[in-house]
């Protein structure tokens, strides 16, 4: 994805009719203007002033409740810096993070099949796969909470059908296997959609430079790695910025299936964050650790943009 | 190796693959036409005939024809807004050549990094504040805000690539800004609208978190919020937290189905701009 954020093209005035241009130019600026003010109104009203909101309130102690919340200075963030709760949502973030790479590099497999010529009934086996990306992440949840359920859940009864009964468990209720069951989970909605993704730059790849290879004698692995990953450059770029924005802000599949659990298995930063300003009433603290996750995302989003950018 | 020893494991994957995207699926949906006590005996299978009572539990006990109304104002509201606000704001910061064009993409870009729950408190807040709690319109109001940089940013990578002579033309035949949006850019856009339209359904159909803080009463709830409450209320009842969960996937499914073709023009359009 480069992100051109450059202004678009200066049309030059006609010499002849200077004022003319100027006075409608000037309409065409306030119009313009104009035009942009409902988006501004409504972003500024719902998005930039809770922001600046919830950076105040992260130096503040306040439980959501009493009139006035207090001023703290930087107690919060301090606390933060020696608190393992916070670590170790981090941590699963991450963990969630590296684990979703498995599902971009199965889309990228699968739009690599799917893309072969004489392959048939591709749009047929394109709309199944992207199926579960358009699964609402509660119906996702709920639906994968039974397939792990402890007795009679589709994963136990599969195994056991197989022989490999010892193998079978409460994969929720686990604490060495709840992590990865809800990272499952979210891979069965992402693949879809980084096959699809794939799919549109694979199709704008020059098939004669696939022959041209493979009469240099070049073998599958090889037009892969030279022809198929830097044609897909700008995808895979947006997957994994669009995956990693959205792995650390997960929230949904933890409070449908785990709650954090067991213990504080599967608890990720968005999850600890409602936690504090909903359950143990700590908000500026919580609005702290919102803060600092939200800046995390900011800033390795613009340097991966930056070095993108600055790569091609 | 031979076409055949080629082709056949590549079948064989596509195969597995779509088993694996659509059984958990299928799983629920047949459990919604099953009994409680069938499905514990053994969770794979399906008696004849198919029982329809769970659905009518869920559509008047657990109010779900109430959610089912809520989804949708919330979702076409939400989309409604979006593109009433959105299509204007890219034009006018690609096409326009407004100097403050640049600082006001960075600004909503901004929008796609923040996490919605990191600004749920003051949201709360201010929609008390507002007298909007538990009234639909704030969540429509929320998460049109939340969809409009995806919006934005879609839309002008369309619009960027329109020729520009064009535009000039009609300015110079005397047309203003808004009627060359509403008479020249929207129709030519409308592969990308649709596209904005599709996906901004989708997310707000699923919306799990704004509706969870801001919908709170039972009259005001919407599917997944319904359905979250619904397995606290009706956790041993699995045959009717299956026909609610089908309820709660079909719609989307069906939208899905029949503008597939939006879907994936939307994602590789938006991706390789």
């Amino acid at each position: 994805m480069t992100v051109d954020l450059g202004a678009t093209t200066t049309s030059q005035a006609a010499p002849d009719e200077p004022r003319r241009r100027a006075g409608s130019r000037r309409r065409e600026l306030a119009s313009g203007y104009a035009l942009a003010v409902p988006a501004l109104v409504l972003y500024a009203a719902f998005m930039l002033w809770p922001i600046s909101q919830t950076l105040w309130l992260s130096f503040t102690n306040w439980n959501g409740l009493t009139s006035s919340p207090t001023w703290a200075g930087l107690d919060n963030y301090r606390r933060l810096v020696g608190d393992d709760r916070f670590y170790n949502g981090l941590l699963n973030n991450l963990y969630w993070v590296i684990g979703s790479w498995l599902a971009q590099g199965l889309g990228l497999l699968l739009a690599a099949l799917l893309s072969a010529q004489w392959i048939r009934g591709r749009t047929l086996f394109r709309t199944i796969l992207f199926v579960p990306a358009t699964m609402a992440l509660v119906v996702v949840g709920i639906a994968w909470e039974q397939i792990y359920s402890p007795g009679d859940g589709l994963l136990n009864t599969a195994l056991s059908a197989v022989g490999l009964d010892s193998l079978s468990r409460g994969w929720l209720a686990d604490e060495s296997t709840a992590m990865s069951a809800v990272i499952a989970t979210a891979n069965w909605t992402y693949y879809g959609f980084a096959m699809v993704v794939f799919l549109g730059g694979l199709q704008a790849i020059d098939r004669h430079l696939y022959e041209a290879a493979a009469m240099d004698g070049a073998g599958a692995w090889s037009q892969f790695r030279h022809i198929t990953v830097p044609g897909l450059r700008n995808q895979i770029t947006l997957l994994l910025v669009v995956s990693f924005i959205n792995t650390l802000r997960t929230f949904d599949l933890v409070y449908v299936m785990t709650n954090g659990g067991p213990g504080e298995a599967t608890e990720v930063v968005a999850y600890h964050v409602y936690a504090l300003a909903f359950v143990t009433r700590q908000v500026g603290y919580g609005a702290a650790a919102a803060v600092v996750l939200t800046v995390v995302i900011l800033v390795a989003t613009t340097i991966f943009l930056w070095l993108r950018e600055k790569d091609s | 190796m031979s076409a055949v020893g080629r082709r056949l494991p590549a079948y064989a994957a596509l195969v597995v693959m779509s088993v694996i995207s659509l059984a958990p699926l299928l799983w629920i949906w047949s459990q919604s036409f099953r009994s409680s006590e069938a499905i514990a005996s053994d969770p794979v299978g399906v008696e004849w005939p198919l029982r329809f009572s769970s659905y009518v539990e869920a559509w008047t006990q657990a109010r779900f024809s109430d959610y089912l109304v809520n989804s949708v104002v919330v979702a076409v509201g939400t989309v409604a807004i979006v593109v009433t606000v959105a299509l204007p704001c890219a034009y006018a910061i690609s096409l326009l050549r407004l100097p403050a064009s640049r600082a006001i993409l960075l600004l909503i870009l901004l929008g796609l990094m923040v996490p919605v729950w990191s600004i749920i408190v003051p949201l709360f807040y201010q929609m008390r504040s507002l007298g909007l709690v538990n009234s639909l319109l704030s969540a429509m109001l929320i998460e049109a805000a939340l969809g409009l940089p995806f919006a934005v940013f879609m839309l002008r990578a369309f619009l960027r690539e329109l020729p520009m002579d064009l535009l000039e033309a009609a300015r110079i035949d005397g047309a203003g800004s808004l009627r060359i949006l509403w008479s020249i850019v929207c129709p030519i856009a409308a592969p990308a609208i649709q596209a904005v339209v599709v996906f901004q359904f989708m997310w707000s159909w699923n919306e799990l978190a704004v509706p969870l803080f801001f919908l709170q009463a039972d009259e005001v709830r919407t599917l997944p919020i319904g359905l979250t409450f619904f397995q606290g209320r009706f956790d041993t009842d699995t045959a009717v937290l299956a026909a609610g969960t089908t309820m709660a996937s079909l719609p989307v499914l069906l939208v899905y189905l029949l503008l597939n073709r939006r879907f994936v023009q939307g994602l590789t359009t938006g991706a390789s701009k």
